[in-house]
């Protein structure tokens, strides 16, 4: 409808724009510039006219992004985000070099205690290199500890990884090469299998039951 | 009952090192047949070829955690009866309450020592 008006009222400037053409040499009556001005005026109002639907369609749509990546954004505002995550991290990397220092420590006073004993007398040596051998075992299993605390940080830069891919895919930025190589599947599997195998790893001091609570428990 | 210090032990560690240390730990108090295995999947297989006294098991491994071979082992009617302590670093109360009910015999949070070890294999045994 609005394309046949603009065909009609094109045909009309043109035509009077012709005659006018024509009578060049002539006065123009004051009726014809009129009737071309009024032309003029209805083409150029349909013409704005269309373009202010055009762009108003724009804008809704560019609107409609916007709400659309909004709610995604809520979407990812599940229970993971209850944890500051590189808040955890940080901890975690701090409690590792704690119980590095802490087993360096007793090693080494263990070794120094088996350096000092007096061979002098067999027996006494005998109980404090079996003994501090002993202590020097037992404060080897940071190793376990640590470990576990060193994957807990890198699942947590596996779970940035992870937001990072989802906000780009949503913001349609997303590097396809990077997209290929993480699995978002196999991360989610993870996290339900942390869920239902209650697999926490350590806990830190002060959290968790003590070893006297869990012998009350027996 | 008397703790047999010849029964076969078995240790179920993903780390290495951890393996390790309790089986030294276990030849100071005096035993002797010690073997181990890296996961419950390979755990289990071991138990189906042998009969071990004792078992001692981290929970948190891949393929099959502790707490699965636990479950697993209780459902076995060859197997149901092998004392079983879970040695881990998961200390939360609903994995220490998961464990007894699931049939754990004892529980001991790492990191640990000797005396923990022993008192603990003294208390499943009876002495």
């Amino acid at each position: 409808m609005a394309k046949a008006s603009q065909v009609v009222s094109n045909l009309r400037c043109e035509t009077i724009a012709d005659d006018l053409s024509e009578a060049k040499n002539e006065d123009a009556s004051l009726t014809e510039v009129l009737h071309l001005a009024q032309s003029s005026v209805e083409t150029l109002k349909e013409f704005l006219s269309r373009l202010d639907t055009i762009v108003g369609d724009d804008f809704h749509q560019i609107m409609e992004k916007i709400s659309e990546t909004r709610d995604d954004m809520q979407l990812l505002n599940t229970k993971e985000l209850d944890v500051d995550p590189l808040s955890s991290a940080e901890n975690e990397l701090k409690l590792v070099v704690k119980a590095t220092e802490d087993a360096t420590n007793r090693i080494m006073e263990a070794a120094e205690t088996i350096m000092t004993a007096d061979p002098e007398d067999p027996a006494t040596y005998h109980t404090t290199v079996e003994s501090n051998v002993m202590e020097i075992f037992e404060a080897c299993s940071f190793q376990d500890i640590t470990g576990q605390r060193i994957n807990r940080v890198v699942e947590t830069l596996d779970f940035v990884d992870y937001r990072i891919h989802k906000i780009a895919k949503f913001l349609g930025i997303e590097n396809e090469k990077e997209a290929r190589d993480f699995d978002e599947t196999a991360f989610l599997e993870r996290l339900q299998r942390k869920d239902d195998l209650i697999l926490h790893g350590p806990q830190d001091d002060g959290e968790g039951v003590s070893q006297n609570d869990i012998d009350n428990l027996f | 009952m008397a703790i047999d210090l010849s029964m076969p032990v078995l240790v179920v560690d993903d780390y290495k090192t951890m393996i390790r240390i309790i089986r030294n730990l276990l030849k100071q108090l005096g035993f002797s047949d010690i073997d181990d295995a890296a996961d419950g999947t390979e755990a289990l297989a071991k138990m189906q070829q042998r009969q071990y006294g004792l078992v001692i098991s981290d929970w948190n491994m891949e393929p099959m955690t502790g707490y699965e071979l636990l479950k697993e082992v209780r459902s076995d009617e060859n197997l149901m009866k092998t004392p079983f302590i879970m040695v881990t670093a998961e200390s939360k109360t609903e994995n220490v309450i998961a464990a007894k009910k699931a049939g754990v015999n004892n529980y001991i949070v790492k990191p640990f020592n000797a005396a923990t070890l022993s008192a603990k294999i003294n208390a499943v045994f009876g002495e």
